[in-house]
């Protein structure tokens, strides 16, 4: 009869060791300080001192640093004021021209209609001819727009002003207001104001049940996991869940599709409560400039980056980091390694170490722009194994899922004091942790009460928190998806 | 007896002393067809094109987004940029097109300053798809010029007016984020694509089918008012097998000819495309033979199938009319026709 081997045996012991204190237990500091230690909890995940700032980047950066701002609305709605970069043109809405006319010619007064009332009289327009002309009146309101007369500043007779300059669509740019040598009047002003855009917050939650004299199963192995050791199933379990719904909420933070339609009317119910449920716009909803990419090139990454900063209202020479998966980083790396293949050898770059002890790689992650950006590759674990992830189709030639390539350029600047990632959440409800106790022994964590909310022999522990994502400048944003057509 | 053009070449015209002399001068059927068919069109790579201006316009598809609504917001709105750029080919490892292969051949050379030749040119080319981007701005969009225009000194050879429009149209088309006129799915799309040449070009071919058809109109009429057999024959064929409110047949019992021609006439103007086919059926006799012997219970059409007596010509029109002009069933057709030209007397 063979050696009875203890260590094989799959058994399950009932156990009540009260040296498995509770008071480091994660979810008892979720229980009685989750206001102001829902940021701690990101940071203390895993053992690694990165492994918040990899697998959670948008809640380290954000809820972790504390950029954070807290509502109070009772729709869990938001507004924050965005603005552009200074008006200084205006578009021709209609003329009254053919190519035969010669308006301007012998110094003589033309009528234009512009789209709207931004220039004002004594300014100097440019046509997009670059000719200067002065407004002379105060602009009158027509049919279709505002009518101006307008001159020459040209000392030529012969000078007019091309058709295609008065044209429908023509853009004409501002300069500044010249006036008489002497006796001249005030002109007018003319004044930006803020625009408002409007968020809101998701309401999300998860629950752990449990069933019986669960509590109390220790486990045959133990499970060794980020610097911890778990003997109890539960104890394993809850954390594993409480980390499951970090990876849901940052995954939330990312993909969340904004769900209130140009009335403000939301079209999905809780069909629970009959209450609204809302969801706010992610990341991703609130990036508006988007490209596609088959093959990174360095050219790609170039005139993207260029687009992007060039039109945006903030000119400021910026940190950009650009979030992607394995595939993103393999394809950043082949397009900088093919583009400064014929500039230098990468031999000595590429192999370190001596006698036979060498290793052999080195990848390039940052990319610096003509214009002074830098641009900043970084993985993020979501995109390789997040939900995304895994409904994603395949790389044709890596076989890696599509999502792995797929670039998030976020600007994580500072601008003014503010950071341009805030995280938001409603003020009372940042993370709330609370157990509905029945018969079942509570986790660990949870004190014990005489008190049951069900006679049946369970327990459940639910989470639930408000969260949503503000980009205070989403243009200096984009996306860079890697598709099949 | 079978049914032909109505002014074939060759000796059967020449033989019908009956016939006025000017009909045999004149185009037949297929060629007023190929001819008409011909207008406006030039070769291009190999393919007819239609030669004239094709503007598409690309917009954004409404979404809802983060940026301002108010209109006086349109600068901010205007600072977005949205590519339609580079994706992989499905089912293969190449990237998607602007241009095939042999086109690449026609205009890359100038735009890469590379020849085909040379050993880099696949890598060239390849990069070059896969920087190229179509951007659309906000608002009205933009617009591609696509269309085609004749080779300097060619009446035939045509080319793109604009190769850049022309193959930012094909990219773009290629492109999975770019929906069709029809297609408005606002999760599914960023781009909708608008061929605003594409009602012209229906306008335009229902314009080409029409004066044809107008033309086999007027010498299938000619013809029968000088006499010709043959066009008379088809004008009652014409209306036994497409006649009628539902298009299915009519009876030419008790009609006129000038009836008939007005029927004929109706024909034409309600279905041109189903006329121009008839006049151009070489199975027309045929098929007409079919309904009225279905019409006068000289032949079962159960279902698909058509019997003759005992015997099963076939499933489907198609089946029947192969088995009447089959010589080994000449005996049947034979006394087909009998039996309804005494069905009808």
């Amino acid at each position: 009869m063979a050696t009875h081997q203890q260590s094989l045996e799959l058994y399950a012991a009932s156990f009540n060791d009260k040296e498995f204190s509770s008071s480091n237990h994660i979810s008892k500091a979720l229980l009685t300080q989750s206001e102001w230690l829902a940021p701690m909890v990101t940071h203390a995940f895993g053992s690694s001192a990165l492994y918040g700032s990899r697998n959670f980047p948008l809640s380290f950066v954000t809820e972790g640093m504390g950029s954070t701002k807290k509502i109070s609305s009772t729709d869990l709605s938001y507004k924050i004021a965005v603005m552009g970069r200074p008006k200084k043109t205006s578009m021709i809405a209609q003329t009254s021209y053919t190519a035969a006319d010669r308006p301007g010619r012998g110094h003589t007064k033309f009528k234009v209609i512009f789209a709207d009332r931004w220039f004002h009289k004594s300014l100097s327009l440019y046509s997009p001819s670059r000719i200067e002309c002065r407004v002379q009146n105060d602009p009158i309101a027509v049919a279709g727009g505002w009518e101006y007369d307008l001159m020459l500043m040209s000392p030529s007779a012969e000078a007019y002003i091309p058709f295609t300059d008065v044209t429908a669509g023509a853009i004409w740019g501002r300069g500044v207001a010249k006036v008489g040598k002497e006796r001249s009047r005030g002109v007018e002003s003319r004044s930006h104001t803020p625009f408002a855009i409007q968020n809101q917050l998701s309401v999300v939650r998860d629950t752990y049940k449990l069933a019986g004299n669960v509590k109390n199963k220790v486990m045959v192995l133990e499970i060794k996991v980020d610097g911890k050791t778990f003997k109890f199933w539960t104890q394993w379990e809850m954390y594993y869940r409480q980390l499951e719904f970090k990876e849901k909420c940052e995954s939330d933070l990312w993909y969340s599709e904004y769900n209130k339609d140009e009335n403000g009317v939301i079209h999905v119910d809780d069909e629970d409560s009959g209450e609204v449920v809302t969801s706010g716009a992610g990341m991703l909803a609130q990036i508006p400039n988007t490209d596609s990419y088959s093959i990174l090139t360095t050219n790609k990454i170039e005139n993207l980056v260029t687009d992007i900063f060039f039109n945006a209202s903030d000119a400021d020479i910026v940190n950009v980091d650009v979030y992607t998966g394995t595939g993103g980083m393999r394809e950043a790396d082949r397009a900088m390694k093919l583009s400064s293949a014929g500039f230098i050898a990468l031999g000595d770059k590429m192999i370190s170490g001596e006698g036979r002890n060498l290793q052999y790689g080195a990848y390039f992650n940052t990319y610096r722009h003509p214009d002074g950006h830098t641009v900043n590759f970084k993985k993020l674990p979501l995109m390789d194994k997040g939900v995304m992830a895994d409904i994603s189709t395949r790389h044709p030639i890596d076989n890696l899922p599509l999502e792995s390539y797929n670039m998030y350029c976020v600007d994580m600047s500072t601008y003014d004091g503010q950071r341009n990632v805030q995280y938001v959440s409603e003020s009372g409800r940042e993370e709330i942790n609370k157990v509905v106790p029945g018969m079942s022994p509570l986790p660990d964590g949870y004190n014990d009460t005489l008190y049951a909310s069900t006679d049946i022999d369970a327990a459940s522990v639910e989470w639930m928190k408000t969260q949503g994502i503000q980009l205070m400048k989403p243009t200096n944003c984009f996306k860079l998806f890697c598709q099949f057509n | 007896m079978e049914v032909r053009d109505l002014n074939p070449s060759g000796a059967s015209t020449m033989d019908a002393p009956a016939k006025d002399q000017s009909i045999s001068n004149r185009k037949t059927n297929a060629e007023i067809a190929q001819e008409a068919q011909g207008l406006s069109m030039g070769k291009y790579n190999g393919t007819k094109v239609r030669i004239g201006s094709r503007i598409i316009r690309i917009e954004l598809i409404k979404k809802h987004d983060m940026l301002p609504k108010d209109p006086a917001a349109q600068h901010i709105r205007d600072e977005v940029t949205k590519n339609i750029g580079s994706q992989w080919k499905s089912g293969t490892k190449d990237i998607i097109r602007g241009l095939s292969r042999s086109e690449e051949i026609m205009f890359l050379p100038n735009i890469l300053g590379l020849k085909p030749e040379h050993a880099n040119w696949d890598t060239a080319t390849k990069e070059f798809w896969a920087n190229f981007k179509v951007p659309v701005t906000a608002g009205d969009g933009i617009e591609l010029e696509a269309g085609f225009k004749f080779k300097d000194n060619s009446a035939e050879e045509a080319e793109p007016i604009s190769v850049d429009g022309y193959m930012s149209y094909q990219f773009a088309q290629a492109n999975s984020n770019v929906a069709n006129e029809d297609e408005d799915n606002p999760v599914t799309y960023t781009f909708r694509l608008i061929d605003t040449a594409q009602q012209d070009i229906k306008d335009e071919q229902a314009f080409s089918v029409r004066k044809i058809v107008d033309r086999m109109f007027n010498k299938l009429l000619n013809d029968a008012d000088a006499g010709d057999a043959d066009a008379v024959n088809t004008i009652d064929w014409i209306i036994e097998t497409i006649g009628g409110d539902k298009g299915l047949g009519d009876t030419i019992y008790g009609m006129s000819g000038v009836k008939k021609q007005l029927e004929v006439e109706k024909i034409k103007d309600k279905s041109p495309v189903a006329f121009k086919e008839a006049i151009l059926d070489k199975d027309l006799e045929t098929k007409a033979l079919i309904r009225k012997g279905v019409k006068y219970s000289k032949i079962r059409h159960e279902g698909t199938a058509y019997f003759i007596g005992n015997k099963a010509m076939g499933n489907g029109e198609r089946q029947a009319v192969l088995w009447l002009n089959d010589p080994n069933n000449s005996d049947e057709k034979v006394m087909l026709i009998a039996a309804i030209k005494q069905y009808m007397s």
